[in-house]
């Protein structure tokens, strides 16, 4: 196991540096000038060179490169050109408010999609089999931002039960932030109408980022279950006398989850990018917002963070999927994962 | 013997041909997308006929009116008709998702081909840059790209096609070192064929099969990351009748004006809902073995 | 000022996303046991005003940037030498108490005030404004430009500063009473803060220590600022005052309308033209309209293509419908302008000006050697400017009308400076719109229309370049005598005028949506975008 894990994060060492070249390549690309930009409408030319120096701008691309390459083995990320401070802190701030967004987008698809194919599975029959795909086909075919604003108009304009937009209400004032995750530092500071206000913000967005990935996983879940319960050793099971609730939990839920592991890391991966656009249409404050701000102003510095932490998060989430994959069946070793 | 290996795949395939339609058609589901993608192609095709006003030209008198039996789908900010501005953005989507397409499957076929016929070191670093295309959440790198490229539709498909690329590669590749061992291509080998001849005649049209599969279930998801490009404002720009842009363009005044993000949306929905069950169609009827 | 939060669903007209019991158990928090205890109450009320701005701050150090944004933040805790009165240009004393300017106009004596501290015990006097003012020309950001000048500043005693300059510069004392000035900073925060010579930058981007009514209690870059009374401020708080002032930035046009309807918020700033006018009318509601000093040009490139030709210009100038974007994208809440400069600005002279006369326009073209135009322009715009949009497309509707075809480009703000500041690659129209830091004409003129200006060192980005006009401005800066200042400053307005450089398209009002139990609110031309937050109360 430990062989893996290594020759996995060797593996990331290589993407990150590829990534690395290729992003800063593009962004370079562009004959931006984000100095001028910085330094602001009034600013003479002189205030434009200095910033450019203060930030580096003015040096070649390569050497430019260089000198991010080295900051990066001691974990600076460069000065984001849009905030004017550390990318570190920019990432410090916004990442959790992603992750916790995400966590909460993974929860509801695992209580949700994973019963929902669990229990259509047990039920066969043409006709199901037909919704089950329209509902997949559906799930799959819906833009993230569209259902977003649908839903905000649903339940905010038209139910008025949930919030339009953001992590909190506009006269909460943030917890003091121990992890970034608002739903952890309002209990850790005992503030409990900020965690209702932070929760209550966090279903919608979840929600319509999750929508998608329940469809997939209901029925992904759904098949596997199907092929399952057609397998020999169930029906031994149940020869045995077994009851069915005890044949659904130990047999068939366990295995059918096999497959279904596979896809669900997939599902994060996709997650991920309809981070932009969840966050986007929530004015939800976390990395996907800020790629698209860093982007939009060629902050390259931000850009590159960006980058590097969100290929960082994916691999590693691709990782643990693996092990669980490993764990989940005893059959497959590491050397058959790769 | 080379006609032989050739004549019988093309056997094949005009029989698949046939049956494939008929295939997709018994399937309620993929009969029905069928039909609405040929409605979009129509829709597409026909634009300037079918759509009532002119998509572009301001009429800021009529500025933000609801659905009516002059304006079906309401007006814009700018007054145009939404009705005819989703009805030309069929345009804009499905050639542009099929640009998306053409590209990626012609990159990747080339590189997955050179990979998988030549191998050797060239393969290896072929797979390890694919392995890192594929590392990567592809929406962030095609907004970076399209960023650094400058927000346009053309940019926003060529970006795209530069990011999905791999996975053509990886299939190619895949079905190439499969066939490579094949009876009849060690044959032709033998027989002085030259390697073109061989990736051409032998490999490539056997690699037809799963590459179109791939096309039409990946079809509405190009659709989507160009809506979700233009949305975030990195691809089509107004006053561009994308429909994207204009679910974007929409959500300064949703509150009060619905119709102006709704139907963009769910024209983008209802096109890549048709390829998808399309998708699955041709995908149950070419290759019955895969899952359901 | 803003309403109460609590559990109560009877406000639920009133606050959206202020739910009752049964529906947050509804929303699915099923399983989760919470407790509805009091918790911390957001108490808001008369003490706090609760303000939302589209457009985050920069940085809460005064001296490091020049942008529109932080200044509604520095504002509340840091002050300068000079202020202005109420909506005038003349100015009042803040914490300089008085001043003198010599008649040669470069020797500046300010007297500081007595018995004024910062929040961190350091006292305020004259070699504190002296090593403030060093600090601000040493950054060379912000508002140093204006402090090009100085050749020395001096101390004779306790209370006074003595600047003097190496000849007179047209706009200085404005440089002390601007939005970006010398706020004055706790000197010895700057030194028990200073790293690697940086003047403290990176510690008071994100801690500020200064004179003002207000301390910064709590801030989240592009979330919140949490500001709070000083309760030694030297002005005291007798009288209606604000205890709490929380800057919310919502980057969603629609949610910050939404609030400040609802009674959440009490202003909106930096919101776009669109949304401020549906909030107009709406109950509960004012939204101001007074003359601003904003003025928007659309430039054209004055070096290559057709437009380099100024009978072209002038015919563009006359193609153009400006009463339609005036009324119609607008809705009336602005003023054709005349001219380079606001017509309610210092030294605006009378000049003639281009009406909307297609006719004409043709003819002139006709007159370049261009009948029915048929040749190309670029109009290109940042993403993020609401009112560039409709101004390219108008221009392009109306243009078309005389036969020339406009091509609309947006870019990223980034790729656009970029673009349009490298003189090989800018052959484009832009929107621009500027507004004076110096209360001085120079302010506009220099920027947008003197040679010096083109490229990276100023915003002349039409590159336009009249030897003439230049050497009015180089002879108005230096000139201390007023009245020829600004004949010189009016000549050079004709001359731009006549070589049409640029559409002056409009001078907007100011339209800031308020809650209208707000009091004390006097809008200042030099104070755009910002708050006096002591002066402001609740009724």
């Amino acid at each position: 196991m430990i062989r893996f894990i290594g020759r996995r994060l060797l593996f990331l060492c290589f993407v990150l540096l590829g990534i690395s070249v290729i992003t800063f390549a593009l962004t370079h690309l562009v004959p931006g000038d984000p100095a001028r930009l910085m330094a602001g409408q009034h600013a003479t030319g002189e205030q434009v060179k200095e910033l450019a120096q203060r930030y580096g701008l003015d040096k070649p691309v390569t050497t430019q490169f260089w000198i991010y390459m080295k900051g990066l083995m001691t974990g600076d990320l460069g000065m984001s050109l849009t905030n004017r401070r550390p990318v570190l802190d920019d990432l410090r701030q916004f990442l959790p408010a992603s992750v916790e967004l995400t966590a909460a987008a993974v929860l509801l698809v695992v209580l949700i999609g994973l019963p929902i194919g669990l229990l259509t599975g047990a039920r066969h029959g043409k006709a199901l089999d037909h919704v089950m795909r329209f509902v997949t086909v559906s799930g799959v075919s819906m833009p993230i931002f569209w259902l977003g604003i649908l839903m905000q108009i649903l339940f905010y304009q038209h139910l008025k039960i949930l919030p339009l937009g953001g992590r909190l209400g506009v006269l909460d004032i943030e917890p003091p932030g121990v992890t970034g995750f608002y739903l952890v530092d309002t209990l850790l500071d005992g503030d409990f109408e900020t965690f209702r206000s932070a929760l209550i913000h966090l279903i919608l967005p979840a929600t319509t980022l999750a929508a998608g990935s329940i469809a997939v996983i209901s029925r992904m879940m759904r098949a596997s279950v199907i092929e399952v319960l057609d397998a020999d050793y169930v029906r031994t099971a149940q020869a045995k006398g077994l009851p069915a609730g005890a044949v659904l939990r130990f047999h068939v839920f366990r295995n059918a989850l096999i497959p279904t592991t596979t896809i669900l890391g997939l599902q994060v991966g996709a997650l991920l990018a309809g981070n932009v656009l969840a966050e986007v249409v929530f004015n939800w404050p976390g990395i996907g917002l800020y790629a698209v701000n860093a982007i939009k102003n060629l902050d390259y510095p931000a850009i590159m963070g960006v980058t590097l932490a969100i290929s960082v998060i994916y691999v590693f989430v691709n990782l643990l999927v693996d092990i669980a994959y490993v764990m989940l069946d005893p059959r497959i070793s590491f050397d058959g994962v790769a | 013997m080379a006609d032989d290996a050739t004549a019988q795949p093309q056997a094949r395939r005009r029989s698949h041909g046939r049956s494939l339609v008929h295939r997709i058609l018994a399937n309620p589901l993929s009969a029905i997308g069928l039909l609405l993608v040929v409605l979009a192609i129509l829709v597409a095709l026909f634009a300037p006929q079918i759509a009532p006003l002119d998509p572009i030209a301001m009429a800021p008198q009529n500025r933000l009116l609801p659905p009516s039996s002059t304006h079906w789908f309401g007006t814009d900010d700018n007054g145009r008709d939404i009705l005819s501005r989703v009805i030309f953005g069929t345009r804009y989507s499905l050639v542009a998702a099929f640009g998306i397409l053409a590209l990626a499957s012609l990159t990747g076929t080339i590189i997955g081909l050179a990979a998988g016929l030549i191998g050797g070191w060239l393969d290896e670093l072929l797979m390890r840059i694919t392995d890192m295309f594929l590392a990567f959440p592809a929406l962030v790198l095609a907004m970076a790209l399209t960023a650094a490229l400058g927000p346009s539709l053309f940019n926003a498909v060529v970006a795209t096609a530069l990011v999905w690329w791999p996975w053509y590669a990886r299939l190619v590749r895949g079905q190439a070192l499969h066939l490579k061992h094949e009876a009849y291509v060690e044959a032709a080998v033998i027989a002085g064929a030259s390697r073109l001849r061989i990736a051409w005649h032998h490999i490539l049209r056997n690699c037809l099969t799963p590459l179109i599969v791939q096309v039409s279930l990946d079809m509405g998801y190009a659709i989507l990351t160009l809506a979700g490009l233009s949305f975030v404002g990195l691809g089509a720009q107004p006053p561009t009748p994308e429909w994207g842009s204009m679910v974007s363009v929409g959500r300064d005044y949703f509150l009060d004006n619905w119709w102006m993000v709704t139907f963009p949306g769910l024209a983008i929905f209802v096109t890549v809902m048709a390829f998808n069950l399309l998708g699955d169609g041709i995908q149950e009827a070419l290759s019955p073995r895969a899952p359901h | 000022m803003a309403l109460e939060t609590t559990g109560n669903s009877n406000e639920t007209a009133l606050h959206p996303f202020c739910i009752s019991r049964r529906s947050v158990l509804a929303a699915g928090a099923a399983g989760i046991a919470l407790s509805f205890m009091g918790g911390r109450a957001v108490a808001a009320g008369k003490d706090t005003l609760v303000v939302t701005s589209g457009a985050d701050a920069v940085t809460l150090d005064p001296g490091a940037s020049f942008d529109g944004q932080s200044p509604l933040l520095w504002r509340g805790v840091y002050e300068s030498l000079l202020d202005y009165k109420g909506d005038t240009l003349e100015f009042a004393p803040s914490l300089a108490e008085s001043y003198e300017v010599s008649d040669d106009k470069k020797t500046y004596t300010f007297k500081i005030r007595k018995n004024v501290k910062f929040t961190d015990g350091e006292i305020l006097d004259a070699a504190a404004v002296k090593f403030n003012i060093e600090r601000q020309i040493k950054i060379k950001l912000g508002i140093a430009f204006a402090l090009g000048a100085v050749t020395s500043i001096e101390t004779p005693d306790n209370d006074t500063v003595v600047l003097k300059l190496s000849e007179p510069s047209d706009g200085f004392l404005s440089a002390f009473a601007a939005l970006v000035t010398i706020g004055m900073i706790s000197p010895k925060a700057i030194r028990d803060n200073e790293k690697d010579d940086d003047g403290a930058q990176g510690w008071l981007r994100s801690n500020m220590v200064g004179t003002g009514p207000y301390m910064m209690r709590s801030y989240t870059q592009s979330q919140q600022a949490v500001m709070v009374r000083n309760p030694d401020y030297w002005r005291g708080w007798e009288g209606d005052h604000f205890e709490r002032i929380i800057v919310k930035y919502v980057h969603e046009a629609s949610s910050a309308r939404l609030f400040i309807e609802q009674g959440e918020t009490d202003v909106a700033l930096f919101m776009p033209d669109d949304v401020v006018e549906s909030l107009d009318g709406k109950p509960g509601l004012t939204v101001t309209n007074v003359p601003s000093f904003d003025l928007y040009y659309l430039m054209m490139n004055c070096k290559h293509g057709p437009t380099a030709d100024p009978k072209v210009r002038r015919a563009i100038a006359h193609g153009f419908n400006y009463d339609a974007f005036i009324d119609g994208t607008l809705r009336g809440k602005a003023k054709r302008a005349r001219g380079p400069i606001p017509s309610t600005f210092v030294g605006h002279a009378d000049t003639p000006v281009y009406d909307f006369d297609p006719e004409k326009a043709r003819q002139l073209l006709a007159e370049a050697g261009m009948p029915n135009g048929g040749f190309k322009l670029k109009y290109t715009y940042e993403s993020g400017y609401f009112w560039k949009r409709p101004l390219g497309e108008l221009f392009q509707s109306n243009m078309k009308d005389l036969g020339i075809e406009v091509e609309i480009q947006e870019l990223s703000p980034a790729a656009w400076a970029g673009l349009l500041s490298n003189p090989e690659t800018a052959d484009h129209c832009f929107g621009v719109v500027w507004w004076p830091t110096l209360a001085t004409p120079y302010d506009y003129l220099w920027s947008l229309f003197h040679s010096a200006a083109q490229g990276s060192a100023g915003y002349n980005w039409g590159y336009y370049s009249n030897p003439e006009v230049d050497k009015l401005l180089d002879a108005g800066m230096v000139e201390p005598d007023e009245a020829k200042r600004f004949e010189l400053y009016a000549r050079a307005q004709q001359l731009i005028v006549e070589d049409s450089p640029a559409l002056f398209v409009y001078e907007k009002n100011y339209r800031m949506p308020a809650s209208d139990k707000l009091k004390g609110f006097v809008f200042n031309g030099m104070r755009t975008a910002t708050l006096d937050f002591y002066n402001l109360s609740s009724s």
